[in-house]
Protein backbone atom coordinates (compact mmCIF):
# COMPACT_ATOMS: atom_id res chain seq x y z
CA UNK A 1 0.00 0.00 0.00
CA UNK A 2 2.78 2.49 -0.57
CA UNK A 3 1.40 3.87 -3.45
CA UNK A 4 -1.70 5.65 -1.23
CA UNK A 5 0.11 9.33 0.08
CA UNK A 6 0.38 9.68 3.66
CA UNK A 7 -0.23 12.97 5.85
CA UNK A 8 2.64 12.75 7.51
CA UNK A 9 4.44 14.07 4.16
CA UNK A 10 5.82 17.64 4.58
CA UNK A 11 4.39 20.07 1.80
CA UNK A 12 6.71 21.43 -0.88
CA UNK A 13 6.95 25.71 -0.60
CA UNK A 14 6.76 28.04 2.41
CA UNK A 15 6.01 26.55 6.30
CA UNK A 16 2.41 26.27 7.20
CA UNK A 17 3.18 28.74 10.12
CA UNK A 18 4.67 31.83 8.07
CA UNK A 19 1.33 31.13 5.65
CA UNK A 20 -0.91 31.20 8.84
CA UNK A 21 1.06 34.26 10.00
CA UNK A 22 0.39 35.77 6.62
CA UNK A 23 -3.41 35.27 6.39
CA UNK A 24 -3.43 36.52 9.74
CA UNK A 25 -2.52 39.58 8.56
CA UNK A 26 -5.52 39.65 5.80
CA UNK A 27 -2.79 37.92 3.10
CA UNK A 28 -5.22 36.01 0.98
CA UNK A 29 -2.74 34.92 -1.63
CA UNK A 30 -0.92 33.00 1.28
CA UNK A 31 -4.60 31.47 3.03
CA UNK A 32 -5.41 30.63 -0.64
CA UNK A 33 -2.31 28.46 -0.58
CA UNK A 34 -3.11 26.65 2.48
CA UNK A 35 -6.53 25.94 0.80
CA UNK A 36 -5.09 24.23 -2.06
CA UNK A 37 -2.45 22.14 0.21
CA UNK A 38 -5.35 21.14 2.28
CA UNK A 39 -8.28 20.96 0.07
CA UNK A 40 -7.63 17.51 -1.51
CA UNK A 41 -7.77 16.02 2.98
CA UNK A 42 -10.35 17.84 4.09
CA UNK A 43 -12.35 17.17 1.33
CA UNK A 44 -11.58 13.34 1.61
CA UNK A 45 -12.15 13.65 5.04
CA UNK A 46 -15.99 15.04 4.57
CA UNK A 47 -16.33 12.87 1.54
CA UNK A 48 -15.95 9.91 3.58
CA UNK A 49 -17.88 10.80 6.62
CA UNK A 50 -20.95 11.99 4.02
CA UNK A 51 -20.62 9.68 1.30
CA UNK A 52 -21.98 12.85 -1.10
CA UNK A 53 -19.75 14.78 -2.98
CA UNK A 54 -22.18 17.91 -3.44
CA UNK A 55 -22.31 17.91 0.70
CA UNK A 56 -18.38 17.49 1.01
CA UNK A 57 -17.84 20.38 -1.61
CA UNK A 58 -20.20 22.54 0.73
CA UNK A 59 -18.87 21.71 4.04
CA UNK A 60 -15.40 21.49 2.47
CA UNK A 61 -16.17 25.53 1.49
CA UNK A 62 -17.59 26.55 5.15
CA UNK A 63 -14.92 24.80 6.65
CA UNK A 64 -12.07 26.80 4.87
CA UNK A 65 -14.15 30.34 5.25
CA UNK A 66 -14.92 29.18 9.12
CA UNK A 67 -11.05 28.66 9.51
CA UNK A 68 -10.42 32.03 7.58
CA UNK A 69 -12.80 33.62 9.86
CA UNK A 70 -11.09 32.26 13.18
CA UNK A 71 -7.53 32.23 12.00
CA UNK A 72 -6.96 35.32 14.94
CA UNK A 73 -7.83 32.84 17.16
CA UNK A 74 -5.11 30.16 16.38
CA UNK A 75 -3.16 30.22 19.10
CA UNK A 76 -0.49 27.76 17.46
CA UNK A 77 -0.71 25.00 20.01
CA UNK A 78 -1.17 22.67 17.54
CA UNK A 79 -0.73 22.15 13.78
CA UNK A 80 -2.59 24.11 11.29
CA UNK A 81 -3.21 20.74 9.61
CA UNK A 82 -4.77 19.64 13.08
CA UNK A 83 -6.61 22.90 13.68
CA UNK A 84 -8.38 22.94 10.43
CA UNK A 85 -9.03 19.11 10.54
CA UNK A 86 -10.68 19.67 13.82
CA UNK A 87 -13.36 22.24 12.32
CA UNK A 88 -13.68 19.86 9.81
CA UNK A 89 -14.75 17.05 11.74
CA UNK A 90 -16.87 18.90 14.02
CA UNK A 91 -18.42 21.06 11.02
CA UNK A 92 -19.12 17.71 9.79
CA UNK A 93 -21.16 15.93 12.85
CA UNK A 94 -22.99 19.38 13.65
CA UNK A 95 -23.94 18.71 9.74
CA UNK A 96 -24.92 15.00 10.15
CA UNK A 97 -26.95 15.86 13.12
CA UNK A 98 -28.57 18.86 11.10
CA UNK A 99 -29.90 16.49 8.41
CA UNK A 100 -31.25 14.16 11.22
CA UNK A 101 -29.03 11.20 9.86
CA UNK A 102 -31.16 11.55 6.39
CA UNK A 103 -28.95 10.25 3.83
CA UNK A 104 -28.70 10.93 0.44
CA UNK A 105 -25.87 9.54 -1.52
CA UNK A 106 -23.66 10.98 -4.55
CA UNK A 107 -20.01 9.13 -4.94
CA UNK A 108 -16.73 10.11 -6.69
CA UNK A 109 -15.60 8.12 -9.52
CA UNK A 110 -12.66 6.36 -8.82
CA UNK A 111 -9.03 7.34 -10.11
CA UNK A 112 -8.17 5.47 -13.09
CA UNK A 113 -4.95 5.04 -11.23
CA UNK A 114 -6.87 2.19 -8.87
CA UNK A 115 -6.22 0.04 -11.33
CA UNK A 116 -2.32 0.52 -11.19
CA UNK A 117 -2.33 0.08 -7.60
CA UNK A 118 -1.07 -3.01 -5.93
CA UNK A 119 -3.67 -3.60 -3.33
CA UNK A 120 -6.23 -3.61 -6.41
CA UNK A 121 -4.66 -6.07 -8.00
CA UNK A 122 -4.52 -8.70 -4.98
CA UNK A 123 -8.18 -7.85 -4.11
CA UNK A 124 -9.10 -8.44 -8.06
CA UNK A 125 -6.83 -11.80 -8.36
CA UNK A 126 -8.16 -14.28 -8.79
CA UNK A 127 -10.71 -15.93 -5.85
CA UNK A 128 -10.65 -12.17 -4.49
CA UNK A 129 -13.40 -9.88 -3.34
CA UNK A 130 -12.71 -7.68 -6.46
CA UNK A 131 -13.01 -10.23 -8.91
CA UNK A 132 -16.85 -11.29 -7.93
CA UNK A 133 -18.48 -7.95 -7.97
CA UNK A 134 -17.37 -4.37 -9.73
CA UNK A 135 -15.64 -1.36 -8.91
CA UNK A 136 -19.05 0.22 -8.57
CA UNK A 137 -20.60 -2.47 -6.12
CA UNK A 138 -18.08 -2.59 -3.84
CA UNK A 139 -18.23 1.20 -3.68
CA UNK A 140 -21.50 1.03 -2.83
CA UNK A 141 -21.50 -1.97 -0.21
CA UNK A 142 -18.47 -0.15 1.65
CA UNK A 143 -19.38 2.90 1.99
CA UNK A 144 -22.83 1.60 2.67
CA UNK A 145 -21.27 0.31 5.76
CA UNK A 146 -19.51 2.67 6.83
CA UNK A 147 -22.44 5.17 7.14
CA UNK A 148 -23.64 2.20 9.65
CA UNK A 149 -20.69 3.16 12.04
CA UNK A 150 -21.19 6.08 14.66
CA UNK A 151 -19.42 9.20 13.65
CA UNK A 152 -16.46 8.85 16.08
CA UNK A 153 -16.17 5.57 14.92
CA UNK A 154 -15.98 6.12 11.17
CA UNK A 155 -13.94 9.83 11.62
CA UNK A 156 -11.66 7.06 12.66
CA UNK A 157 -11.64 4.56 9.88
CA UNK A 158 -11.43 7.49 7.74
CA UNK A 159 -8.24 9.24 9.32
CA UNK A 160 -6.61 6.15 9.77
CA UNK A 161 -7.69 3.66 7.00
CA UNK A 162 -7.99 5.81 3.97
CA UNK A 163 -6.17 9.28 5.20
CA UNK A 164 -2.59 7.50 6.09
CA UNK A 165 -2.61 9.22 9.60
CA UNK A 166 -0.75 8.26 12.29
CA UNK A 167 -2.96 7.42 15.66
CA UNK A 168 -1.46 10.40 17.80
CA UNK A 169 -1.99 12.90 15.00
CA UNK A 170 -5.84 11.73 15.29
CA UNK A 171 -5.94 11.39 18.86
CA UNK A 172 -4.79 15.42 18.89
CA UNK A 173 -7.43 16.12 16.24
CA UNK A 174 -10.27 14.31 18.23
CA UNK A 175 -8.75 15.19 21.46
CA UNK A 176 -8.18 11.97 22.84
CA UNK A 177 -5.97 9.66 23.61
CA UNK A 178 -4.28 7.21 21.68
CA UNK A 179 -5.51 4.40 23.22
CA UNK A 180 -9.11 5.59 22.60
CA UNK A 181 -8.01 6.03 19.08
CA UNK A 182 -6.69 2.29 18.65
CA UNK A 183 -9.58 1.06 20.39
CA UNK A 184 -12.15 2.72 18.38
CA UNK A 185 -10.39 1.59 15.31
CA UNK A 186 -10.58 -2.11 16.68
CA UNK A 187 -14.28 -1.89 17.00
CA UNK A 188 -14.97 -0.30 13.71
CA UNK A 189 -13.14 -2.96 11.65
CA UNK A 190 -14.99 -5.50 14.15
CA UNK A 191 -18.35 -3.98 12.86
CA UNK A 192 -17.15 -3.62 9.09
CA UNK A 193 -15.84 -7.08 9.32
CA UNK A 194 -19.69 -8.02 10.09
CA UNK A 195 -21.00 -5.53 8.20
CA UNK A 196 -19.34 -6.50 5.00
CA UNK A 197 -18.94 -10.75 6.18
CA UNK A 198 -21.16 -11.69 3.26
CA UNK A 199 -19.40 -9.40 0.44
CA UNK A 200 -16.04 -11.19 1.71
CA UNK A 201 -16.90 -14.51 1.53
CA UNK B 1 -2.78 -20.83 15.57
CA UNK B 2 -3.98 -21.16 12.05
CA UNK B 3 -7.30 -19.50 13.48
CA UNK B 4 -5.52 -16.07 14.61
CA UNK B 5 -3.52 -16.23 11.29
CA UNK B 6 -7.12 -15.81 9.34
CA UNK B 7 -8.18 -13.46 12.18
CA UNK B 8 -5.25 -11.25 10.78
CA UNK B 9 -5.60 -12.17 7.46
CA UNK B 10 -9.45 -11.16 7.59
CA UNK B 11 -8.46 -7.70 9.34
CA UNK B 12 -5.85 -6.79 6.87
CA UNK B 13 -8.30 -6.92 4.21
CA UNK B 14 -10.33 -4.53 5.54
CA UNK B 15 -8.03 -1.93 5.90
CA UNK B 16 -6.78 -3.14 2.38
CA UNK B 17 -10.56 -2.66 1.30
CA UNK B 18 -10.69 0.77 3.03
CA UNK B 19 -7.19 1.64 1.67
CA UNK B 20 -8.80 1.48 -1.59
CA UNK B 21 -11.19 4.65 -0.93
CA UNK B 22 -8.14 6.75 -1.30
CA UNK B 23 -8.55 6.11 -4.80
CA UNK B 24 -12.27 8.20 -4.75
CA UNK B 25 -11.53 11.82 -5.90
CA UNK B 26 -13.80 14.51 -7.03
CA UNK B 27 -12.44 14.93 -10.97
CA UNK B 28 -10.05 17.66 -10.85
CA UNK B 29 -11.94 20.43 -12.39
CA UNK B 30 -15.01 20.16 -10.27
CA UNK B 31 -12.29 20.20 -6.72
CA UNK B 32 -10.96 23.48 -8.72
CA UNK B 33 -13.94 25.21 -9.12
CA UNK B 34 -14.77 24.49 -5.20
CA UNK B 35 -11.57 25.96 -4.25
CA UNK B 36 -11.99 28.79 -6.58
CA UNK B 37 -15.49 29.51 -4.97
CA UNK B 38 -13.76 28.97 -1.08
CA UNK B 39 -11.59 32.09 -2.68
CA UNK B 40 -14.32 34.29 -3.56
CA UNK B 41 -16.19 33.81 -0.31
CA UNK B 42 -13.09 34.23 1.67
CA UNK B 43 -12.11 37.47 -0.25
CA UNK B 44 -14.96 39.08 0.60
CA UNK B 45 -14.82 38.31 4.09
CA UNK B 46 -13.08 40.02 6.39
CA UNK B 47 -10.87 38.01 8.97
CA UNK B 48 -9.88 41.31 11.16
CA UNK B 49 -10.95 40.60 14.73
CA UNK B 50 -13.78 42.38 15.55
CA UNK B 51 -14.96 44.19 19.03
CA UNK B 52 -17.54 41.52 19.79
CA UNK B 53 -16.83 38.33 17.57
CA UNK B 54 -19.54 36.97 15.96
CA UNK B 55 -20.84 34.56 18.83
CA UNK B 56 -20.29 36.26 21.97
CA UNK B 57 -24.02 36.90 22.06
CA UNK B 58 -25.34 34.44 20.75
CA UNK B 59 -26.48 32.69 23.96
CA UNK B 60 -28.87 36.43 24.28
CA UNK B 61 -30.87 34.93 21.47
CA UNK B 62 -30.60 31.51 22.33
CA UNK B 63 -32.29 32.29 26.00
CA UNK B 64 -34.54 35.34 25.32
CA UNK B 65 -35.30 35.68 29.06
CA UNK B 66 -31.88 35.95 29.72
CA UNK B 67 -31.50 38.71 26.93
CA UNK B 68 -34.39 40.40 28.47
CA UNK B 69 -33.35 40.39 31.73
CA UNK B 70 -29.65 41.77 30.63
CA UNK B 71 -31.46 44.37 28.77
CA UNK B 72 -33.90 45.46 31.99
CA UNK B 73 -30.00 45.47 33.76
CA UNK B 74 -28.66 47.40 31.44
CA UNK B 75 -31.42 50.21 31.14
CA UNK B 76 -31.61 50.36 34.97
CA UNK B 77 -28.28 50.75 35.49
CA UNK B 78 -28.23 53.96 32.43
CA UNK B 79 -30.82 55.19 34.39
CA UNK B 80 -29.33 55.03 37.63
CA UNK B 81 -26.11 56.65 35.75
CA UNK B 82 -28.56 59.82 34.28
CA UNK B 83 -30.42 60.26 37.71
CA UNK B 84 -29.37 58.83 40.87
CA UNK B 85 -31.44 58.46 43.83
CA UNK B 86 -32.04 61.66 45.75
CA UNK B 87 -30.05 61.33 49.39
CA UNK B 88 -33.03 61.69 51.35
CA UNK B 89 -34.42 59.00 50.34
CA UNK B 90 -31.95 56.71 51.05
CA UNK B 91 -32.32 57.65 54.62
CA UNK B 92 -30.03 57.02 57.78
CA UNK B 93 -30.18 54.29 59.54
CA UNK B 94 -30.79 54.46 63.58
CA UNK B 95 -29.68 50.84 65.89
CA UNK B 96 -31.71 51.23 68.43
CA UNK B 97 -31.20 49.16 71.71
CA UNK B 98 -32.76 50.53 74.37
CA UNK B 99 -37.07 51.11 74.92
CA UNK B 100 -35.50 54.62 76.37
CA UNK B 101 -33.48 54.86 73.50
CA UNK B 102 -36.27 53.97 71.11
CA UNK B 103 -38.55 55.84 72.55
CA UNK B 104 -35.81 58.99 72.06
CA UNK B 105 -34.75 58.05 68.34
CA UNK B 106 -38.57 57.65 67.61
CA UNK B 107 -39.12 61.23 69.06
CA UNK B 108 -35.93 62.20 66.67
CA UNK B 109 -36.85 60.73 63.84
CA UNK B 110 -40.50 60.81 64.19
CA UNK B 111 -40.79 64.19 64.76
CA UNK B 112 -42.33 66.13 61.94
CA UNK B 113 -40.89 69.49 60.97
CA UNK B 114 -43.65 71.74 61.05
CA UNK B 115 -43.54 73.72 57.30
CA UNK B 116 -43.16 77.32 57.58
CA UNK B 117 -45.81 78.75 55.89
CA UNK B 118 -44.92 81.87 53.53
CA UNK B 119 -46.16 85.23 55.50
CA UNK B 120 -48.86 86.62 53.17
CA UNK B 121 -47.03 89.60 51.63
CA UNK B 122 -49.43 92.59 50.43
CA UNK B 123 -49.07 93.14 46.56
CA UNK B 124 -48.48 96.55 45.61
CA UNK B 125 -48.13 97.32 49.48
CA UNK B 126 -46.98 101.04 49.44
CA UNK B 127 -44.67 102.36 52.81
CA UNK B 128 -45.97 99.58 54.98
CA UNK B 129 -48.81 100.33 54.74
CA UNK B 130 -51.38 97.08 53.93
CA UNK B 131 -52.79 96.83 50.51
CA UNK B 132 -56.20 97.61 50.09
CA UNK B 133 -58.15 97.40 47.43
CA UNK B 134 -58.90 101.02 46.89
CA UNK B 135 -54.89 101.72 46.82
CA UNK B 136 -54.61 99.10 44.54
CA UNK B 137 -57.17 100.39 42.32
CA UNK B 138 -55.88 103.90 42.35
Amino acid sequence: MSEIPKTDQRPEGPDDLDLVHRSQAGDTAAYEELVRRYHGKIYGLVYSMTSNREDAEDLAQEVFVKAWKALGHFREQSGFYTWIYRIALNRTINFRKRRNRRQTVAFDEFDPDIKTAESYREFSSKGSVLRKISLGEFQEKMNGALLKLSEKHRAVVTMYDVQGMPHGEIAKVMRCSEGTVRSRLFYAHKQLQAELAEFVK
Amino acid sequence: MSKNKKVKTSELDIAGLLALKAYEHPDALRAEKNIQNTMRTVRSTSNVQTLFPDKSFAWMFAQPRYGVAALFVLFLGLHLLERPLPAASVGSMAVVKMPDDEMMASVDTNQLKAASIPGISSPLSLAGEPATLSSYLK
